[in-house]
């Protein structure tokens, strides 16, 4: 065969997509788990189709541009809007675009069309150069600073800053960005981290522009539950528990009420690993997500905003995965509406 | 204790390996459809095949300097640590692939070496969040070393003697999961952590974007994997149920039966309990389960006077 | 070279020394193919272009790093790791302890009895000290 059988099985296992979720898309994205010809995968570099859901204008934009660039060829890119005519990414100016509700045929299509062969590889957006060009000083090329200094290989290596034992030891500052699971639409973290623990951290959320979501693409207006029970997929996610995501996710996608399920994330122990993290206003991310789970319950705080600098200074001192939890924890409360915005305050 | 020659060793375990990765994938595949609801269909016996053709087409990844020998070389120590881990299985009252005489020490050796080549594996892609997991898979490595080192040894103190073969022999009236009962459940924790499996999974986990494999794609990652449930198919096979005891089938049938009984237990284990947080692991370990592995020991110890 | 004399055990007899190399000798082979074999098939150069420096960024959910990653990293769990390796030392004399003990009996019960006692008032004075807690 032309093809060898090595792409055509490939062509035909389910399909790893990473989902970037933009301005619109809501939760309602991670509700593709449920279908088992798609895979949702953590890291774009496990992916075979980048699925874009909603607006993606400015700094947005941008770090799309990086995760597509990412994704190991053969890929694919699809864009899952309800405004196809606002500012197209340059990430996605060969993807094809979702016409109505449900994005799976069209990832399925991308993936074996790009696997076989019939449709190329999504090419980079970013141009082949290195983020810093590494010259040199002198005869041989040193960084020219003493000891440290220079960018090396395109980066400058990690300089030492005064850390709380007492200690001097190296200093990672990094923008963790908008499409980590857990992470809400836009919202992006800067972070200085010293062995892992939060020295300063800045949380922000990028601009989402204005028009309609996903879910009025749709045609439906997703109760108040069946946003809960996708934004407990996705959390199922973060805790590890990918099987329970399905299940949550199939669960919102056939809203019903899913009691076996919210029994089964209960026995998980999921409720005891999360206890004592991300404590804001007497609620820690344990207290959250028990409010999530209770479907005639009122969702704790109840508030639309999530208090982003209040959250931020009290996640410094933490581990940098305590402080996804505790973010995953609050997009539960921001995640009631279908543009979560969250303010500075 | 019995051994394969030289040149035969390597072929026998590499076939046996292959089929207890595959027969892990599977059982983890199915367990992960039954908690999820989707459904048990034939499609799980060679939906491995296809996720392993597609990881095989992807390109391997590269990141800006990674260090190349080693984070190469991790996935092969992985799988040559499990590969090891298997040969030291008896098969059958007369066989093992190589059964040395200090069985129990290589054990220790190759769960220590497992936490090496993790961490190797997270540190050389010189990115953020792999080298957060490994960092964090470090602690959590040496809490659940001292576990296995004691149960081990617990069940080493009957037999007298280090190889696991003895080890099989001398529970001949009486398994060690009844006369020693918490060696078991320590034991599988040991396993859950090896593989980095389930509530243990903190070094390939989903909230760092995949942990040390968030940099990875193609033959590496499918390598990496691979290793995985091989480390989970050695540590089920070794798990004291006896070895290759019991009634009516032929040992080495005992042996796989009772393997993929604790893969099953292993892969439920991954699909139910949610990932446990480093420091909390760290202080159950130390605080809980390293006393209750004293306990077993001197469980042990009386019961062997 | 010494060869300790590591009893039979239960019904077996002492095996001879070529025995023991040969047993070695299989193992060493099971691991040492497997890992060449392995690191073979993953280093195995494929047909294609160099990957680009865009495709090189690190993953980081569409952020952007200032440093490498690679840097003087705190591990704050190192005070366990020394509490740990007190424990290693340990193992070591159990090894053979475990072979031995049902021939010393009750003595040898006693004995790993008092040590694994002064090692886990060791463990007690790290958890009440915060060695297992690190934020």
């Amino acid at each position: 065969m032309a093809i060898g059988i090595l792409r055509r099985w490939a062509a035909s296992a389910p399909v790893p997509v990473f989902i970037a979720r933009g301005g619109g898309a809501g939760w309602r994205p991670v509700e593709l788990a449920a279908d088992p010809r798609v895979r949702l995968v953590p890291s774009p570099r496990h992916a075979s189709v980048l699925l874009a859901a909603g607006r993606f204008p400015g700094p947005m934009g941008e770090a799309l541009d990086r995760v597509h660039d990412q994704l190991p060829a053969p890929r694919a890119a699809v864009w899952w809007t309800a405004d196809a005519d606002a500012g197209r990414p340059a990430a996605l100016q060969g993807a094809s675009v979702v016409p109505g509700p449900d994005p799976v045929d069209r990832i399925v299509a991308a993936h074996r069309a790009t696997v076989l062969g019939d449709a190329p590889s999504s090419p980079d957006v970013g141009a082949d150069v290195p983020p810093n060009e590494f010259v040199g000083l002198g005869d041989n090329g040193h960084g020219g600073e003493g000891m440290m200094g220079g960018v090396p290989y395109g980066r400058p290596m990690a300089m030492t800053a005064d850390d709380r034992d007492g200690l001097a030891l190296d200093r990672l500052s990094v923008t963790l960005g908008p499409f980590l699971p857990g992470f809400t639409n836009g919202l992006q973290a800067t972070v200085a981290l010293q062995g892992g623990i939060v020295q300063e951290l800045s949380l922000d959320v990028l601009d989402l522009g204005e028009g309609r979501s996903l879910d009025d693409l749709a045609g439906e207006a997703p109760t108040p539950w069946r946003t809960r029970l996708r934004w407990l997929s996705e959390a199922l996610r973060v805790g590890g528990l990918d099987a329970l995501a399905v299940r949550t996710a199939r669960a919102a996608r056939q809203g019903d009420e899913a009691t076996s399920t919210v029994a089964l994330v209960r026995r998980s122990g999921l409720l005891r690993s999360w206890s004592g993290i991300g404590a804001l206003d007497g609620l820690d991310a344990a207290s959250r997500l028990a409010g999530a789970l209770d479907p005639s319950g009122p969702a704790p705080g109840g508030q639309a905003d999530v208090p982003l600098d209040r959250l931020a200074a009290s996640l410094v001192g933490s581990d940098w995965a305590d402080v996804v939890v505790a973010i995953c924890s609050f997009g539960f409360v921001a995640g009631e509406n279908a543009h979560p915005r969250a303010v500075h305050r | 204790m019995s051994g394969l020659a030289v040149w035969a060793a390597p072929l026998l375990v590499a076939v046996l390996l292959a089929g207890g990765v595959y027969a892990a994938a599977v059982i983890d595949l199915a367990t992960g459809r039954s908690v999820a609801g989707t459904g048990l269909g034939p499609s799980a016996l060679l939906q491995p095949f296809r996720r392993a053709a597609l990881t095989v087409v992807q390109r391997p990844s590269a990141t800006e300097r990674p260090d190349v020998v080693m984070w190469l070389l991790a996935p092969a120590l992985y799988l040559g640590l499990a590969a090891a881990g298997l040969a030291l299985v008896p098969l059958s009252p007369t066989f093992a692939i190589a059964d040395v005489q200090a069985g129990i020490v290589v054990w220790g050796t190759i769960e220590s070496l497992v936490i090496v080549a993790i961490f190797l594996h997270g540190w050389s892609a010189n990115s953020l969040q792999p080298l957060l997991a490994a960092y964090r898979f470090l602690a959590v490595g040496v809490s659940y070393l001292l576990l296995s080192m004691f149960v081990l040894i617990a069940a080493a103190i009957p037999a007298e003697s280090l190889a696991t073969g003895q080890i099989v022999v001398s529970q001949h009236g009486l398994w060690n999961v009844v006369r020693q009962p918490l060696g078991l459940p320590l034991f599988l924790i040991v396993a859950l952590g090896s593989a980095t499996w389930g509530p243990l999974n903190v070094a390939d986990g989903t909230d760092l974007a995949g942990g040390t494999t968030a940099e990875v794609s193609g033959m590496p990652l499918l390598m990496w994997r691979a290793a995985r449930l091989a480390m989970l198919t050695s540590f089920a096979a070794t798990v004291f149920l006896g070895g290759w005891q019991g009634p009516w089938l032929p040992g080495p049938l005992w042996v796989a039966v009772k393997t993929l009984l604790v893969l099953v237990v292993l892969a439920a284990a991954g699909h139910r309990f949610a990932r446990v947080p480093t420091e909390r692991f760290v202080t159950i370990c130390w605080v809980v389960l390293l006393p209750l592995s004293f306990v077993d020991l001197a469980v042990a110890g009386v019961g062997a006077l | 070279m010494i060869i300790v004399e590591i009893g039979g055990g239960v019904g077996g007899e002492s095996p001879g020394r070529a025995q023991v190399l040969s047993l070695l000798a299989s193992l060493l082979a099971v691991f040492g193919t497997t890992l060449v074999a392995t690191f073979t098939v993953v280093a195995w150069p494929r047909r294609g272009a160099a990957p680009t420096w865009a495709f090189r960024a690190p993953t980081l959910g569409g952020g952007c790093a200032e440093t490498h990653a690679w840097s003087r990293f705190h591990a704050r769990y190192y005070p366990m790791t020394l509490v740990f390796i007190a424990f290693e030392m340990e193992m070591m004399f159990m090894y053979p302890w475990a072979v031995v003990y049902v021939r010393e009996g009750l003595t040898a019960l006693v004995d790993m009895g008092v040590f694994l006692g002064l090692l886990s008032l060791g463990i007690l004075y790290a958890w009440r000290e915060g060695a297992l807690r690190w934020q």
